[in-house]
């Protein structure tokens, strides 16, 4: 982490993860291509593209809409951790389904010595003013440039470069990719004579990333309403034991950040919730070798002064944490980056 | 994430997610009939 360009960083989870995804792709378009053939065989080149254009395009629809789910599902329930660790293979394989699924919408133009059809259909300025009838192969092809800008800058390096902040707000454009994508399904095949197992998978899978969105959303509002402070400002956590070992308990001030306190045997510490990399939830991780390691991507930073282990730079800003009357106690007010702020039990009562 | 972020996250998605599916529902609505 933070060391440099370096290319994809094989492990055999990556891998595993990578050939699931690619398996389960050709899975799909083989089977769509066997039921659509044998329920209405086509009768012509044309026919044929066709049903690879419905097959490459309802794969990168279902794609897009499996991982727009990781987000939500995994602050539900931590168990699908492990599909948003390789999430962006995911995002580029979709982009390359996509572009076949495009390819195949141009060959179906090119087969029937029909290009300038399409042009005329894109630049029929007036079908621009209508709802049924505007040119859906717009939104498609918008939807395509975004997944492009997030496939090209999938990398690290792109996130190092652009800074965290800039490439999560752009990466934010699967939303927008997403939005387009159900549009131009609206407005395209469901529009067409037989839809309606287009529109049921439209439906569901919409239904499905704003259901999971909306539920985890108000999940999250419960600890943004924060805990009561004390008279001096600080928060109660609990009683020392009640923060797991190895692991933290996350608590808020009305109004302020979440900060994450870990206990590690008995070493207390207190570090912002916001992992340096890419602002994942560390005190949903655990401390590995004396480590605190953020569960999104394994960051690792020291509990005592929130610094990454040598020869990483990253720091966290930490909390002085004290005990009073048997209860833990963090001051929500942030200390400098990398200053040490932890206690080991017996040693700091109040 | 950010507690402003989270916040913006909170509306603005919601808010998108509405306008599509209302486009969505007006397309089904407003769909020609296929052809007798």
């Amino acid at each position: 982490m933070s060391a440099g360009f370096q290319a994809v960083q094989w492990n055999r989870a990556k891998i595993i993860y990578d050939a699931v995804a690619v398996a389960g792709v050709i899975a799909y378009v083989a089977a769509f291509l066997a039921i659509a053939s044998w329920s209405n065989p086509p009768k012509n080149a044309s026919e044929a593209i066709n049903l690879r254009i419905q097959a490459f395009g309802t794969c990168a629809f279902i794609m897009l809409t499996v991982i727009l789910s990781i987000g939500p599902l995994t602050r539900l329930d931590r168990r699908f951790l492990p599909l948003l660790y390789n999430r962006r293979h995911l995002g580029v394989m979709t982009f390359g389904v996509a572009l076949v699924h495009a390819w195949f919408m141009i060959d179906w133009y090119l087969v029937q010595n029909a290009l300038p059809n399409l042009a005329n259909e894109l630049t029929d300025w007036p079908n621009y003013a209508r709802f049924i009838g505007f040119p859906f192969k717009v939104l498609g092809i918008g939807a395509l440039l975004a997944l492009f800008l997030m496939a090209a800058t999938s990398h690290d390096y792109w996130l190092a470069f652009l800074s965290p902040r800039i490439w999560k707000a752009m990466h934010m454009l699967v939303y927008v990719a997403y939005g387009l994508v159900a549009m131009h399904v609206a407005l395209g095949a469901v529009q067409d004579k037989n839809p309606l197992l287009v529109t049921i998978m439209l439906i569901a899978g919409f239904g499905t990333v704003t259901t999971l969105h909306i539920v985890a959303g108000q999940r999250e509002r419960v600890t943004d309403d924060g805990v009561n402070e004390g008279d001096d400002g600080w928060l109660p956590v609990g009683a020392p034991l009640s923060i797991p070992d190895k692991g933290a308990r996350i608590v808020a001030s009305r109004g302020g950040e979440r900060i994450a306190v870990f206990r590690d045997g008995d070493r207390i510490g207190a570090l912002t919730n916001l992992c340096a990399h890419q602002g994942g939830p560390i005190g949903e991780g655990c401390i590995v070798d004396g480590l605190v390691t953020c569960p999104w991507h394994g960051f690792q930073y020291r509990l005592e002064d929130g610094c990454a282990p040598p020869p990483f730079t990253e720091k966290l800003a930490t909390h002085r944490v004290r005990i009073n009357r048997g209860i833990v106690e963090v001051d929500p007010r942030a200390l400098p980056p990398g200053t040490p702020a932890g206690i080991r039990l017996g040693a700091a009562t109040g | 994430m950010r507690r402003a972020h989270r916040a913006f996250h909170r509306w603005i998605w919601p808010l998108l997610g509405a306008a599509v599916a209302i486009g969505v529902i007006l397309a089904l609505y407003l769909r020609e009939p296929p052809p007798v």
